[in-house]
């Protein structure tokens, strides 16, 4: 959630723009470092799905597991190549 | 006492003859003095004496060992090289010598997964019983057959192996040729790194195709808060680097605009390898490029050759400078054919394109010249592309003439009395042929380390340097930040008659430290080719990440002391002076349309001779503090760096060799 600048509150969600990512696991390292100060994919809440023929991915987001960082998500701070957004639920 | 950081020491060792593995621990003090991977690799190594000179390349005896960087699995800019130690298969010398070296890769599962699979360290030594893979967990390492992969290629055996072991695998594997013990080898790390000129075939006469990775256990950092801080710093760094959109657009060629020249093989005037080979024209084929873990400038390939006999192949890695310079040397002028080879060697057999294309350019221009003829080699050859694809199926085979060609170039001179010195192009020291050529590069200091170093690529080794004509001021600024003293700087830059305006020996000892450090934590080097990533910033790094305070200085000494361990193999084996010498290629100037080039200094003031050489190497021996004339490390030597207790491998040298 996040305030307006008129005072109105807005939903926040992590929007994924899967054509943008490469792979790199940044994400899934830094969510893991996030919770638990640690780095293992295994514990991230966003997982990278691999089509291994043609190195195409897919990430997804585990909604039980993510809390969004308390609005600072650190796996969209941490994508070099802008395949994750932090931007207000609905509108593109 | 247990490391508490991203190394752990935990050395995990398999011995295939007897279906056998073990697990220890490296103590502190060791890390202290070595930092950890591939610095520990050679302690490993030193300690249990492999590579001893009995032991030949395919011996059961030989060993394979991995290395994982320090800093790979965690959240950097891009730190994801393994180092792999070996005896390499690539004979070195007529005598029947072998180099034990160390080659270098990235990727994004294979070092991660070693190092979740509690393996900071995978050492494998005999023979598997039948062709069979290494799956490396943390709960096991297990020896499964792999007989229905051999005979696979790459890029189809690392599919079917994620397939069956999840997205997240990490695998090592080797082509047909490889498996067929073809010397020159070499094997691919998660389909987009190779890894080793020489020691894919060692992983042939181990019945081994593949090593896959993967595990659960946490990476963890010393001082997180201070990690991360640290890191996220370094990462803005790296990506408001001026270049990086070039990158991301292009990948590795991304440099190719700039330095092509200096890779030029001088058969065409430029305008037309420009037109035949330009980067336009070769972006038509790159459909993405892919980082290593966590790297934010990517520079791996994918591609896929669209139109002509090989419409839609899709492969992975590099194919600008080797297609490019090969595609020259052979007289190919469609570049999609030259790719076509490469995907041959990257992702089906695992053979070392550049070794193959000159070899291949070497005896078919032999054969033309009548130097070499169908009675002596058994098969007429003509200078066209399908008799290349023919003889490279032979090397990968070993059939007929491909036998002789498959042994490397010292077996041409056994076998044919040619000498390889005669080759033109890129130079051959010890046996293995270089990427680049010192006469349009010029004499810098990767090109010198070519000499006492005999790897055909960086691996690691990337400084300003290797672009040409960078300001001598930004040149000293980065030894600066990499901590090398000021008596040190002050003699690399005092202008030599026979180096210009630096001086190439004495730097490059200070380079091949730089080396060692990039390949222990795993840095990327084109971070330190760029000059975004300095000592000064990995020593941070690294503090944070093991919980061992180091500076720049104290990372470069360890560096030093790790380069002389690994020189004190070599000189065991007789590698001394001797063997350190410039290609003959390098001295005559190059005959190109655009006229002769001749081998010069890195500011192209000054043609150099001979004797130029012999002084630049008299200026290394004498700032790494060894013995000038022999070319090796000394007893006060060993003591200063507190390695005397390796003092045996000089004893056994000069018991040897005098």
């Amino acid at each position: 959630m996040r305030t307006s600048a008129i005072g109105k509150t807005i939903q926040m969600t992590i929007k994924i723009y899967p054509e943008k990512c490469r792979g790199c696991l940044s994400c899934m390292l830094a969510c893991s470092f996030k919770k638990y100060r640690v780095f293992n994919i295994l514990k991230s809440c966003i997982k990278l799905k691999r089509d291994v023929e043609t190195e195409t991915y897919t990430l997804i987001i585990d909604e039980d597991c993510c809390d969004l960082c308390s609005g600072e998500p650190e796996c969209v701070n941490a994508c070099p190549y802008d395949a994750l957004i932090f931007a207000p639920v609905g509108g593109d | 006492m247990v490391l508490k950081g991203s190394y752990k020491g935990r050395v995990c060792y398999v011995d295939l003859s007897r279906e056998k593995v073990s697990r220890w621990q490296i103590d502190e003090e060791s890390v202290k003095k070595f930092l950890g991977g591939c610095g520990i690799g050679w302690k490993i190594a030193a300690d249990l004496n492999l590579f001893s000179p009995e032991v030949s390349p395919f011996d059961p005896e030989n060993a394979l060992i991995f290395n994982p960087g320090v800093l790979v699995g965690t959240l950097t800019y891009g730190t994801p090289k393994v180092v792999l130690i070996t005896k390499f298969a690539v004979l070195a010398t007529e005598d029947g010598k072998y180099f034990i070296g160390e080659a270098s890769a990235g990727g994004r599962f294979f070092g991660l997964g070693l190092k979740m699979a509690g393996c900071d360290h995978l050492i494998i030594t005999g023979r598997a019983k039948r062709p069979s893979y290494l799956k490396v967990t943390d709960t096991d390492i297990e020896i499964i057959s792999a007989e229905d992969l051999w005979g696979k290629g790459i890029q189809y055996v690392t599919n079917k192996l994620i397939k069956k072991e999840g997205p997240y695998t990490g695998v090592y594997a080797i082509g047909r040729a490889g498996e067929n013990l073809v010397r020159y080898a070499i094997g691919i790390v998660d389909k987009t790194n190779s890894l080793g000129r020489g020691a894919a075939a060692v992983m042939g006469s181990k019945n081994l195709k593949a090593i896959i990775a993967k595990g659960s256990l946490d990476i963890e950092v010393a001082d997180p808060e201070e990690f991360y801080e640290i890191s996220k710093e370094l990462i803005r760094r790296a990506m408001s680097w001026h270049y990086r959109p070039v990158w991301l657009r292009m990948g590795l060629g991304a440099g190719w605009k700039d330095f092509k020249y200096t890779q030029y093989p001088g058969k065409w005037p430029r305008d037309k390898w420009d037109k035949l080979y330009g980067e336009e024209i070769r972006l038509k084929t790159t459909e993405k490029v892919i980082p290593c873990i966590s790297c934010v400038n990517s520079c791996r390939l994918m591609w896929k050759i669209k139109g002509g006999e090989f419409d839609g192949e899709v492969g992975f890695g590099s194919p600008y400078s080797k297609s490019a310079t090969s595609g020259m040397l052979l007289d190919v002028e469609d570049y999609r054919k030259m790719i076509h080879l490469v995907k041959r060697g990257n992702d089906e057999d695992g053979l070392d394109f550049y070794t193959a294309t000159r070899i291949i350019d070497f005896i078919t221009t032999l054969f033309a010249k009548g130097r070499l003829s169908e009675k002596e080699i058994g098969i007429r050859l003509e200078r066209n592309y399908e008799t290349y694809v023919k003889l490279w199926e032979m090397i990968v085979n070993k059939e007929g003439i491909g036998k002789i060609l498959a042994d490397g170039w010292i077996e041409l001179k056994k076998k044919f009395n040619i000498d390889p010195q005669e080759y033109w192009y890129g130079g051959i020291v010890k046996g293995v042929d270089f990427i680049y050529d010192a006469r349009p590069s010029r004499m810098h200091p990767l090109m010198f380390i070519f000499m006492t170093r005999p790897r055909p690529h960086h691996g690691g080794a990337h400084t300003r340097t290797n672009s040409p004509m960078r300001p001598i001021g930004e040149i000293r600024y980065q030894l600066e930040r990499w901590g090398v003293p000021k008596d040190a700087l002050e003699r690399i830059f005092t202008p030599t008659p026979y180096s210009g305006a630096f001086n190439v020996g004495r730097y490059a000892v200070y380079m091949e430290h730089i080396m060692r450090v990039n390949n222990l934590t795993g840095n990327c080097s084109i971070y330190t080719y760029q000059a975004i990533v300095h000592g000064d910033d990995l020593a941070k790094l690294y503090s944070a990440a093991v919980g061992i305070k180091v500076t720049a200085y104290d990372l470069i000494r360890a560096g030093e002391r790790i380069h002389n361990l690994a020189k004190l193999f070599n000189v065991r084996e007789g590698f001394d002076r001797r063997y350190d010498k410039p290609p003959e290629t390098w001295l005559r100037p190059m005959k190109s349309p655009e006229g002769e080039i001749p081998l010069m200094d890195y500011y192209a003031t000054k043609v150099l001779t001979k004797d130029d050489i012999e002084k630049m190497l008299n200026d290394y021996y004498d700032e790494r503090g060894w013995d000038v004339e022999r070319g090796i490390p000394t007893y006060e030597k060993l003591k200063e760096l507190d390695l005397y207790r390796y003092k045996v491998f000089l004893d056994e040298y000069h018991d040897r060799f005098g």
